[in-house]
């Protein structure tokens, strides 16, 4: 399996961030998984295997949380890996959070 | 039965081989009646292999000697290939461990990987970059016997050298559990694909039966370059993490699986019957 | 959420249910409702949590989201006044988390319904009170 992602990341606003982040369900997993397990190292199939999905469905999502630095990858021998980045998720939600302190609930987006 | 070394005693043998006095040659689990059957606490940089069967204790004397080297100031990183990280944390604070806290801290990491990662892995790439980032003194492998699964029979020694070589590369000191095949009773053996050798120190923990009740046995097998307490102790897990207790000095063949009481406290037994009986 | 309840018993993944109204007493009721709010209460801060970090997890507890997680549809209306359609994603987090808690399968290929998943669950509260 080649490189996941060789593309640069460029500035996102909050709103971008999570649109990006709670894109779609399995996205979703993936945020859950590595955030209740930031120390979890794997490849994608076996990151598909722990959330109960296939590879194939998940894939095009680590792929967009690679492409926003949330994760990242390297090569370990033959495998691609991929782990969370902690400093830049930090950062990330740091961002949506000064986002959403901006937005009134109730208030249509 | 021998008593339990008083804690003034602990603290003597404490003063007499801590780190500071040896130079900073220990390095203490923490446990204070572990640390005096070591010695002081295991020799800097050795790898030492802590092999027991399933539920006898294995991961929470790991997690406790990681914990206590925080406390000591000693950054530490827990590698675990069949836990997620999530179940460890857990875990750990059920006994007052709060991870997430040290690892907030960079004084501690858990990482989760596959075994077959750690094998296709060269010396510079799977840990280096979580080893270049809290600079670890303390490391622990959740299980060295999962690369059993693959790797060919004869290939394991070969592949655990490599890896407790890395690890003695990066001058970290380390601990690898080891899964052993019997749960109790029966001939006790350490490792079923001999690699005892390989490791500066063997600590074992084993259940056993006496007297219909179910105890748990540690001991120390080897210890490389140092002396060390010979006696089989028994230990709890209690919920601050292991409690090691006296020696089994009562009975024998514990090792063995068939323990048994020895003949001085048989004849006691008889000779306190017999008392009672003439009351 | 007791409302919500069809008095007349409901349909869900363990089979029909008889009506729950008068299998428990008021006192019994009361201490099953209260206790499926703090289950649900700490799913859904746990699930926004762990999906979007304790820092937002505060914002959104000092907004006042979280007063709101006993009325589904309450609930629901405010996190799409905040997240749009990402609400969603984090609503199926709290069903899933739920209903593992619960011992619910999950069924990511059927269509979501925020509403009835909190019902199904709920309902399968209220069976476990009754065996208690």
């Amino acid at each position: 399996m080649g490189s996941l992602f060789r593309g640069e990341q460029t500035e996102v606003s909050g709103s971008e961030i999570l649109s990006t982040l709670l894109g779609s369900e399995v996205r979703g997993d993936l945020l859950v998984l590595f955030h209740r397990n930031p120390g979890l190292i794997d490849t994608v199939d076996g990151v598909a295997r722990r959330i109960g999905r296939t590879t194939v469905a998940v894939i095009s999502e680590v792929r967009e949380l690679l492409e926003l630095g949330v994760l990242k990858q390297k090569r370990i021998g033959a495998s691609e890996v991929v782990y969370l980045d902690r400093d830049k998720d930090r950062e990330l939600l740091e961002s949506v959070a000064n986002h959403l302190k901006t937005l009134r609930v109730g208030e249509e987006r | 039965m021998s008593a339990a070394h008083p804690k003034t005693r602990a603290s003597e043998f404490d003063k007499l081989f801590s780190s500071e006095a040896m130079g900073g040659l220990r390095v203490k689990t923490g446990i204070v009646e572990l640390d005096e059957m070591l010695r002081g606490g295991f020799m800097p940089g050795d790898a030492v292999m802590l092999a027991g069967s399933a539920g006898t204790g294995k991961t929470t004397l790991a997690l406790q000697y990681l914990v206590n080297g925080v406390k000591l100031g000693e950054p530490g990183i827990y590698v675990t290939f069949e836990e997620l990280p999530d179940q460890i944390y857990r875990d750990a604070k059920n006994f007052g461990w709060d991870l997430r806290k040290m690892e907030d801290e960079d004084k501690f990491r858990v990482i989760c990987t596959s075994p077959n990662l750690v094998l296709e892995s060269s010396d510079d790439s799977l840990l280096e970059d979580v080893l270049r980032e809290i600079q670890p003194r303390r490391l622990v492998i959740d299980s060295l016997s999962h690369l059993e699964m693959f790797v060919k029979r004869d290939d394991m020694r070969m592949e655990a050298y490599r890896v407790i070589r890395y690890l003695k590369t990066r001058g970290v000191s380390s601990l690898l559990l080891w899964e052993s095949p019997q749960i109790s009773g029966g001939s006790f053996s350490v490792t079923d694909v001999g690699l005892s050798f390989l490791v500066d120190c063997t600590v074992a923990l084993k259940p056993v039966e006496i007297e219909s009740a179910m105890r748990k046995a540690l001991v120390i097998l080897k210890m490389r370059g140092s002396d060390h307490d010979k006696r089989l102790r028994e230990f709890e897990i209690t919920p601050s993490g292991i409690k090691i207790e006296s020696a089994f000095s009562n009975y024998e063949g514990i090792i063995s699986g068939s323990p048994r009481k020895i003949a001085s406290e048989k004849f006691m037994d008889l000779f306190r019957g017999a008392s009672e009986k003439r009351k | 959420m007791a409302s919500r309840v069809n008095e007349s018993g409901w349909n869900g993944p363990h089979g029909t249910f008889e009506p729950v109204s008068g299998s428990l007493s008021p006192d019994q009721r009361f201490a099953a409702e209260n206790a499926f709010s703090s289950v649900l209460a700490s799913t859904i801060r746990e699930a926004v949590g762990d999906a979007l970090g304790r820092n937002v997890l505060e914002i959104l507890t000092l907004k006042g989201l979280l007063d709101a997680t006993n009325n589904s549809k309450e609930f629901d209306s405010k996190l799409r006044s905040l997240f749009g359609n990402g609400a969603a994603v984090l609503e199926k987090i709290v069903v899933k988390d739920l209903n593992r808690k619960l011992g619910i399968r999950y069924d990511s290929e059927a269509s979501f319904d925020y509403e009835k998943s909190l019902e199904t669950a709920w309902g399968v509260c209220f069976v476990e009170s009754k065996l208690k």
